[in-house]
């Protein structure tokens, strides 16, 4: 149904699996944290893709981002054989494919001003220089709601959910297609967390971006995705939109999850 | 935290000074390594006396405080009536050199070897490492002695000696916190933004591995300067007359108990210096330490 | 009429910092009856995880100043000696926090740590008897295979069972008071819903007092009989949890209210095309 220049990015038989170490003379075993996902991600198309801890969604997520490679499986992205790309050619594309990590705390260099990490994609992939450079990142933190004033703090200097939109705002200077959010905002207080899914609503919607969003909340998936795909250790059990599957779950998996969904109370006394 | 703290973002070359006036311990040892390199620089012209003129009649003199002593020799002299303030003095420039050139190559080599280890791992980590540990297992002072052997005493040997055992310290060291920074999600994000590897080692990860490296450069100093009068002690340093504080240790052992003094001399100058070199050492890694506040609001 | 399990009046509780005392909690009142779930709810810095140190005793290493009233059973606390204060703990008060891996020892089996409470509180036991006790304990919590896992370590169990190893420990002397600090923030969405339905059946079955502290209202909501919202040290708002979470009063509350995306109610916007 959905036109084919439509689609962004085409996951198809992803697989990765490690080996575990073992006794010298026993036979080999796997863990296999990504078993055979394939999904598809349309241009500014919010997909969801939700697990819990070991379900493999944060490795499906580095995988696209290219930081480590899959054991089998292809991926198409903007019309490119994505796994095909190496070198020079790569590090060209990257540009398209943004993320935001889950570590407001690890996802910035420490000794870094927040000038020289805005400054660091825009001089890989524009020709901005000097105050050309910096009015570019001025630009950037305004559009994440920061003051510009603060271009030249350090990191500690900034709360979390702050924290995170440098990140956002980081994210955004290479001007990409797609954007990678590993779980944003399970570490921020409630406060933050609305603030930072806010932006990121705003963001895709300003800038046409797609978004891979990567949690096991399902309420923020439920608030920010149209699509949503449910992992189980490694496998897609559920996939499709997201009103609909959350609505009416197929899958026992996807059931449980739902109903283990703390706030029953607050839902049955807003309904009732 | 909802807001951010309020500190003043001044860059780090002009508050130098200003936190170095404001730390005690910083100041401390800036004043004693400055007293160090000081006498070492200018030792030829502020030395009351040739440091090796031999005198007989001053065989030794006790120090200026105690019975006997003179004012023209302020520490006494010693066995062969050489002022012992003089030497002392002149000796500061064998540590001083020998502790610069020795940490700054192993600094250099132990730094690039454990970095490139720690980053990559594999083969390269797997070489490096058994290089490690391949000289771990030989005796420091073997090591030194066949240097010796090889090249004849003297300084250059004492040198190399003492940068082929000290490489390791900084390898280790950085190494293992290289692998730690490597874990950390902002190496992944420079990855995602085509920074290429060598410049994601030389601009996210040294810098963030430079405290770890203040530490043992200044711990190493210290040790550099005590490893080197050791080896002169024992003879394997440098030779007469080129004077060192271990060397003048070593002169003064036979008279240990009566004239103590010919000891006590060079053995309170290696400890001004490594604390000295400590203090100021401690104060530099807080100072590159962008988390701690520098200025109040 | 019994006394309160927990009877607190104007508390404040100040720390030494670099500039003076920073006040955590100012002026914070609220009581606890026998067998009721209060749930305190906060961000970072509103003073709740402070309120459950400062019931613990366990202020007294960061050198605070606790003031106001704070009662247990009609004792004063902050009045008690250190072996008053540790026969109290593990019996009679116990404490479950955020992150297992952190509160169990990693080089002890889990075993033998939840086999101290009863070594400590209970010496005229016998090895056997408490070895049979705390292999009762572990399969009251759910964890399969006790005989076998009551000899591994922590780091041989998952999140969600070191977790329940900790409660174990908890409730192994039938404690009057349950403190449980974001006892499942740390854990899987499906983990969290068993934790905490697991630790509403065993206070009601041994009639205990719990404190819930919690970022989260929506896991507040499901578990506590009454809410306390706290906000920079003080509290904006307590009442029935029903009643917080239906008619809000304080603004704040609404605000964290709204700050959660309600499940099932908010539904994506459409595509945007770039």
């Amino acid at each position: 149904m959905a036109d084919s220049n439509d689609i962004l990015l085409e996951v198809t038989g992803l697989r990765r699996a490690f080996k575990l170490p073992t006794a010298l003379f026993a036979p080999p075993r796997r863990l296999v944290a990504v078993d055979d996902v394939s999904f598809q991600i349309r241009r500014g198309e919010a997909f969801g893709l939700v697990g819990e801890s070991g379900s493999g969604k944060s490795t499906i997520g580095r995988i696209i981002a290219r930081l480590t490679d899959p054991s089998s499986g292809s991926i198409r992205f903007d019309g490119q054989d994505w796994l095909g790309l190496k070198g020079r050619a790569l590090r060209d594309r990257r540009r398209d494919v943004q993320m935001v990590f889950q570590s407001p705390y690890a996802s910035l260099d420490p000794r870094w001003r927040v000038r020289d990490l805005l400054a660091e994609p825009l001089r890989s992939y524009t020709d901005l220089r000097g105050p050309a450079l910096l009015a570019r990142g001025v630009e950037l933190l305004e559009q994440v709601g920061l003051d510009p004033a603060w271009i030249d703090r350090y990191p500690h200097q900034f709360s979390g959910g702050q924290r995170q939109r440098i990140a956002i705002a980081r994210a955004l200077a290479s001007k990409p297609k797609l954007l990678i959010a590993d779980e944003p905002v399970s570490a921020l207080d409630v406060s933050s967390q609305a603030q930072v899914l806010a932006l990121l609503r705003r963001i895709c919607a300003e800038e046409g971006l797609a978004m891979l969003f990567i949690s096991h909340d399902l309420s923020v998936v439920d608030h920010l995705c149209q699509t949503v795909g449910v992992l189980n250790r490694g496998r897609l059990e559920e996939l499709g939109p997201t009103a609909q599957i959350f609505a009416n779950p197929q899958a026992a998996y996807t059931r449980s999850l739902i109903d283990a969904v703390p706030g029953k109370r607050r839902r049955q006394l807003q309904a009732g | 935290m909802s807001e951010p703290v309020s500190v003043a973002a001044a860059p780090p070359e002009r508050s130098f000074l200003r936190a170095l006036l404001r730390s005690p311990k910083g100041l401390t040892g800036l004043l004693m390594v400055g007293l160090i390199v000081g006498c070492a620089l200018f030792a030829h012209w502020i030395a009351p006396h040739d440091p090796v003129r031999q005198t007989l009649a001053g065989r030794f003199l006790p120090p200026v405080w105690q019975e006997g002593g003179r004012w023209t020799n302020l520490l006494g002299a010693d066995n062969m009536g050489r002022d012992i303030l003089s030497r002392t003095m002149i000796s500061a420039q064998i540590s001083v050199q020998v502790a610069l050139i020795v940490v700054s190559v192993a600094l250099v080599v132990g730094t690039t070897l454990g970095a490139l280890a720690g980053f990559f791992g594999g083969w390269v980590d797997t070489l490096i490492m058994r290089a490690v540990d391949f000289q771990l297992a030989f005796p420091f002072l073997l090591l030194a002695l066949i240097f010796m052997a090889v090249l004849g005493p003297g300084f250059a040997t004492l040198v190399m000696a003492l940068s082929f055992a000290l490489w390791i310290n900084f390898a280790r060291v950085v190494r293992s916190e290289t692998m730690r920074i490597r874990r950390l999600d902002y190496i992944d994000a420079a990855t995602t933004m085509g920074v290429s590897r060598a410049r994601i080692i030389v601009t996210h990860v040294l810098p963030n591995v430079l405290p770890a490296i203040l530490v043992v450069a200044t711990l190493d100093v210290a040790l550099v300067v005590i490893a080197e009068a050791a080896l002169s002690f024992l003879g394997l340093g440098v030779q007469p007359p080129t004077a060192s504080w271990g060397m003048m240790i070593a002169d003064g052992r036979d008279f240990l108990y009566d004239q103590p003094w010919i000891v006590i001399a060079p053995g309170i100058a290696v400890l001004i210096t490594s604390v000295g070199i400590n203090l100021f050492g401690d104060f530099l890694r807080d100072y590159f330490d962008p988390r701690l506040e520098r200025t109040r609001a | 009429m019994s006394d309160p399990v927990l009877d607190i009046a104007d508390l404040t509780l100040d720390y030494p910092g670099r500039g003076g005392m920073t006040r955590a909690v100012n002026g914070v009142s609220f009581a606890l009856q026998p067998g009721q779930v209060l749930g305190i709810v906060g961000e970072s810095g509103s003073g709740k995880s402070s309120i459950g140190m400062a019931i613990m005793g366990l202020t007294a290493a960061s050198h605070a100043k606790i003031g106001g009233r704070l009662r247990f059973q009609g004792r004063d606390l902050p009045g008690l000696s250190p072996r008053e204060w540790r026969a109290l703990r593990g019996d009679r008060i116990a404490m479950v926090f955020q992150d297992a891996m952190a509160t169990l020892n990693p080089v002890l089996r889990v075993g033998d740590q939840i086999a101290d409470v009863f070594r400590y509180h209970r010496p005229a036991m016998s090895r056997r008897e408490i070895r049979a006790a705390v292999l009762a304990l572990l399969q009251r919590v759910g964890i399969h295979e006790a005989e076998r896992r009551i000899d591994s370590y922590p780091h041989q169990l998952s999140g969600g069972m070191r977790q329940r190893v900790v409660i174990a420990a908890a409730i192994a002397l039938r404690p009057d008071l349950l403190i449980a600090d974001e006892p499942t923030t740390a854990l899987d969405v499906t983990v969290q819903a068993q934790i905490l339905s697991l630790m509403q059946e065993l206070i009601r079955e041994q009639g205990t007092s719990m404190l819930l502290i919690s970022h989260d209202l929506d896991v507040v909501g499901d578990v506590c009989d009454s809410v306390v919202v706290m906000r920079h040290g003080v509290i904006v708002e307590a009442g029935p949890v029903e009643q917080v979470l239906s008619t809000p009063q304080h603004p704040y509350t609404r605000e964290l209210l709204a700050a959660r995306p309600q499940f099932g109610a908010h539904h994506a916007p459409e595509v945007q095309h770039g």
